[in-house]
């Protein structure tokens, strides 16, 4: 699709991510729990970590990728294969979430090793990806669903009738065809897999966060193609 | 090398019926245009605790794999992130985002989410809506732009879903 707005929602999308690099730390932080102090104190430890690695990945990142960096795709696959498992659990030893060290170490790897790594790494990535969508259901009791179905609907209506706005707002100084600046929004509307990925996090909690989200997940990819539909 | 090697015949079927089962699940959601990750969640769920067909052999190895899985999700994220497109969606769609992100993640941070911890009853959350912290979740779909910038360079996006 090459829509005129479609630069636009990619944008939107791009930065929506940037901000999970804050918000899961934050989260993981506050799924752990405690007192407002103690809180505090962890988001502090939580945040400071993140800018600091997020500095070092930003200034440094070239010089990391040019170390790395070799015509063989084995010793490009087992050194940042090696590197993404050392840094989260690093980062998860220092109780940021081991997920955001991955991220960060996604955000140092630039230059001609991106593509390489992408194309090395994607392979992994479709094999485990799918291996733990599989086992959140795993942990997942299906009779646990029925009782949070009504809360995963009210979810999944407020969600997609705010993204529907935020496109059509966002698209609005570029294209007058309402059509569009619909469309641009229903892009918007997760698929909801990322937030499988925020719930593992809170799983083990609350139980039912799972439930919630595997309902939430299941309804949304039941509505999506179905509002993609009816807008065209 | 001490001792028999241990049979790990029991796993391999195991495991090997399980890929083979989420690659028929992933061929299923593309005919369908959805996506395959709710395939691979239903496929889970039927496996599971109080599912149908408990599975128990491979369950240790499932698990690390999913805890890879994540770290590698997000890995690839952070590489979608080269300068160029970082400014560029940086001046592009800031305001979007951040609208979006406000409609979406003011739910969480609302007072109900930290005096709650996140312990709500299923009944006051279908009462107030602002009292679901997952709310805020699905603003962050990396795995949808993930989908859309991997179409950009045309290799195969796995994970999405047809869509549009």
């Amino acid at each position: 699709m090459q829509a005129p707005e479609t630069p636009t929602v990619l944008s939107i999308l791009v930065l929506e991510d940037l901000m999970m690099a804050v918000y899961l730390p934050l989260v993981a932080v506050l799924l752990v729990g405690g007192g407002p102090q103690k809180i505090l104190v962890s988001v502090g430890i939580a945040s400071a970590t993140v800018l600091v690695v997020l500095f070092i990945a930003t200034r440094y990142g070239h010089s990391f990728s040019s170390l790395v960096a070799h015509q063989s795709d084995e010793v490009v696959l087992l050194s940042i294969f090696g590197t993404v498992l050392l840094v989260a659990g690093i980062a998860q030893h220092l109780q940021v979430s081991a997920a955001i060290g991955a991220f960060l170490v996604g955000i140092a790897v630039s230059g001609p090793i991106s593509e390489q790594s992408h194309r090395l790494l994607t392979p992994l990535r479709d094999l485990f990806a799918a291996t733990f969508f599989f086992f959140f259901g795993l942990e997942v009791d299906p009779r646990t669903l029925p009782p949070v179905l009504l809360a995963a609907a009210a979810l999944a209506l407020i969600t997609t009738a705010s993204k529907i706005l935020t496109g059509y707002w966002a698209t609005r100084t570029q294209t007058s065809d309402r059509r569009a600046r619909l469309r641009a929004g229903l892009t918007l509307v997760p698929r909801g897999e990322f937030s499988v990925v925020i719930a593992g996090l809170g799983a083990a909690i609350e139980p039912r966060i799972g439930s919630l989200s595997a309902a939430y997940v299941l309804l949304m990819a039941i509505a999506g193609p179905f509002l993609a539909k009816t807008i065209r | 090398m001490t001792g028999p090697t241990p049979d790990y015949s029991h796993l391999f079927i195991e495991l090997g019926c399980v890929a083979v089962g989420l690659a028929f699940l992933a061929r299923l959601a593309r005919r369908l245009g959805l996506s395959a990750i709710s395939l691979y969640l239903l496929a889970g769920l039927a496996f599971g605790n109080g599912g149908l067909l408990p599975l128990n052999l491979t369950k240790g190895f499932i698990q690390l794999g999913a805890e890879i899985g994540v770290l590698l999700l997000l890995f690839m994220l952070g590489l979608e992130y080269s300068g160029e497109n970082l400014t560029k969606g940086l001046r592009m769609g800031a305001s979007g985002a951040a609208i979006d992100s406000f409609l979406t993640s003011r739910q969480v941070f609302s007072p109900d989410f930290f005096s709650a911890g996140l312990l709500w009853p299923p009944s006051s959350s279908a009462a107030s809506p602002s009292s679901h912290p997952p709310a805020s979740l699905p603003a962050f779909s990396p795995n949808s732009s993930a989908c859309k910038r991997q179409k950009r360079r045309q290799s195969s996006p796995s994970l999405c879903s047809k869509t549009s």
